[in-house]
């Protein structure tokens, strides 16, 4: 019981290192980001690369592999969409080209993980944790107490940007209405740009955390993580920090019960459940407002 | 010639299966429905004709069955997605792909496991999927030739501006995510029936990638332009050799590019071509495929204002 509640806790801390990302990026920018769960993987990825040529300490392995994702995101959004905003003024259009943009900007990382590693597993060692037993046959080892720290540590510290900081205000206000927010002197430009770099930089060490807790990544690793943001965003609403933990932890726990209750194959179904479960009872969350109040 | 066609029968046959999938994507962009579902239907069509005609049915029932319940299935389906804003739609389809390659994966020996169905009863014959392709290219192309198809492109200019003047919003969005549906389980049958073989991979993130590059390169304002995109995208592989591998980070590239320059696609550029040094037009014409879009647009203002 106590292991479970440890790795419920571990699968809950590196689910919402990846969902901040996602939920932050929709909420603030309008950008649905599906490149996300590439770009998580493709962080590790490079990290794995660099460990076949040279051989280099860990925190170095981790500032390569979380400022991978964290560039690459950043000049997805500084090249493609910003442009895309930019030049399309009907943001209904300009949500869907951003969607198409991001599938496409996906199949790059992936696509270049397959041919390198000819689509199997990788991983980059440091699995050497040393681990603490808690009683009743229960062990907790230092990675996993990393995991846990971080995501407790960055969530809240998001939580605090967003809400009590001014940068983090202009965040919301641009989230709110971008124009609005323009004239009243917000660096829209600025902020999207550390925006993206945080959101992709959290992907990024949601992969590295999880390649060295798991052992190895696939390429094809992101997908089932984007359906996961997916459930963890619906249930905790889209852009609020404190909604995506809770999300999280749901999920989280769903997962944990299934797993140690079944075989474990149907637990990537959990997210699809919660998706359907959400749309069908709660809709209010989700549905656009009445076209008349729009108009 | 005979010999260059046997040689590209592969490829004369995955373009003619991939027709039908990328009319079903366009059809669902040109309308303003964000929807990815096409795709899972896709698998839904495949592995659902692939298990009936390895218990012995005969292809043609096992198809059309597949086809009819998927179109019903979608329309069920759309009554709840139709109402999410665009973006959650986007996800929510998106999410229905990724999760029947889990369901494909989990489902044991009803859908062959991680390896998939194998050696599925071939049933197919090029000409018949040629009379499959067609027939798709004539029921979207008809069905944008109608008032249906014209209210949806209104839709895409202005829900609002269409609702106003007395189209039924929700039936219109409903009929295409059920037909987009249709197609994407005509294409992921007539796959299985001639190669013989479907596995959950291949209805999950690159069939995604592949069926968008060709909506959206050729231009998802007309049944022209997914048929050109899936020409362009079936053959760009075998006429560059070297992509090989890279095939998946070329359309990758590809889409970013074409969605950033040039959102109209192929059929964009041609119509711009066209009215550069096309004959001149009166700039509001009754027929013609120039321009219709706007034609429509403001027709539904001219209704508005009157």
């Amino acid at each position: 019981m106590t292991q479970q509640m440890i790795n419920g806790a571990v699968l809950c801390a590196v689910y919402v290192l990846f969902s901040l990302g996602l939920t932050l990026s929709w909420g603030a920018l309008d950008v649905l980001n599906l490149a996300h769960g590439a770009l998580m993987m493709f962080g590790a990825f490079t990290a794995y690369v660099v460990t076949q040529h040279v051989t280099l300490p860990l925190p170095l392995l981790f500032v390569i592999g979380v400022g991978t994702a964290g560039v690459c995101t950043l000049l997805l959004d500084v090249i493609v969409f910003r442009h895309i905003r930019a030049k399309v003024a009907d943001k209904k259009q300009a949500e869907l080209l951003t969607l198409i943009a991001g599938v496409g900007a996906a199949g790059i990382p992936v696509t270049l993980a397959v041919a390198y590693t000819h689509d199997s597993p990788f991983g980059i060692g440091h699995l050497d944790w040393s681990s603490y037993s808690l009683g009743d046959g229960a062990h907790i080892s230092t990675i996993q107490m990393l995991i846990i720290v971080l995501g407790a540590a960055l969530c809240t510290a998001l939580a605090l940007w967003v809400s009590r900081t001014r940068t983090g205000r202009a965040l919301r206000a641009v989230a709110f209405d971008g124009e609005t927010a323009e004239l009243m002197g917000v660096n829209t430009r600025a902020l999207s740009a550390v925006t993206m770099l945080i959101a992709g930089s959290l992907a990024g060490l949601a992969g590295m955390l999880l390649v060295i807790y798991l052992g190895a990544l696939t390429p094809g690793s992101g997908e089932p993580f984007m359906l996961k943001g997916f459930a963890i965003i619906i249930l905790g609403s889209v852009g609020s920090v404190w909604g995506t933990a809770i999300g999280a932890v749901v999920l989280a726990a769903t997962e944990t019960v299934v797993i140690s209750q079944t075989s474990g194959t149907w637990v990537d179904a959990i997210s699809f459940a919660i998706i359907l479960l959400v749309i069908l009872l709660r809709p209010q969350g989700v549905v656009g407002k009445g076209l008349a109040e729009r108009v | 010639m005979s010999s260059w066609y046997f040689s590209h029968l592969t490829l004369i046959q995955g373009m003619l299966i991939s027709i039908p999938l990328a009319l079903s994507v366009q059809i669902a962009l040109r309308s303003g429905v964000f929807s990815f579902a096409s795709i899972g239907f896709y698998g839904i069509g495949a592995y659902g004709t692939g298990i009936l005609t390895m218990r012995g049915w005969p292809v043609l029932p096992a198809m059309l069955l597949m086809i009819v319940a998927s179109g019903v299935v979608a329309y069920l389906m759309s009554a709840p997605l139709i109402r999410l804003r665009g973006l959650y739609l986007g996800m929510v389809t998106f999410a229905f792909d990724l999760i029947l390659t889990v369901v494909a994966t989990n489902g044991g020996e009803l859908t062959g496991g991680a390896l998939g169905l194998l050696g599925v009863p071939l049933g197919m014959t090029t000409a018949g999927l040629v009379a499959a392709a067609v027939v798709a290219v004539l029921l979207v192309s008809q069905l944008e030739r109608r008032a249906v198809g014209r209210a949806l492109v209104g839709i895409k200019a202005s829900e609002e501006l269409v609702m106003s003047v007395g189209v039924d919003l929700r039936s219109r969005k409903r009929t295409v995510f059920a037909i987009s549906a249709a197609l994407g389980a005509l294409s992921g049958s007539l796959y299985v029936s001639t190669f013989s073989t479907v596995s959950p991979t291949s209805a999950g993130f690159t069939l995604i990638i592949t069926t968008l590059t060709m909506a959206v390169i050729g231009g998802t304002s007309s049944w022209i332009g997914a048929v050109i995109g899936t020409v362009i995208i079936t053959w760009l592989p075998s006429l560059a050799a070297t992509i090989g591998e890279y095939q998946h980070l070329v359309y990758g590239v590809v889409l970013v590019l074409v969605v950033m320059y040039a959102p109209e696609g192929v059929l964009g550029a041609l119509r711009w071509l066209w009215h550069k040094v096309g004959p001149k037009k009166p700039a509001i014409s009754t027929t013609g495929p120039p321009g219709r879009e706007s034609v429509v647009a403001e027709r539904v203002e001219e209704g508005l204002s009157r």
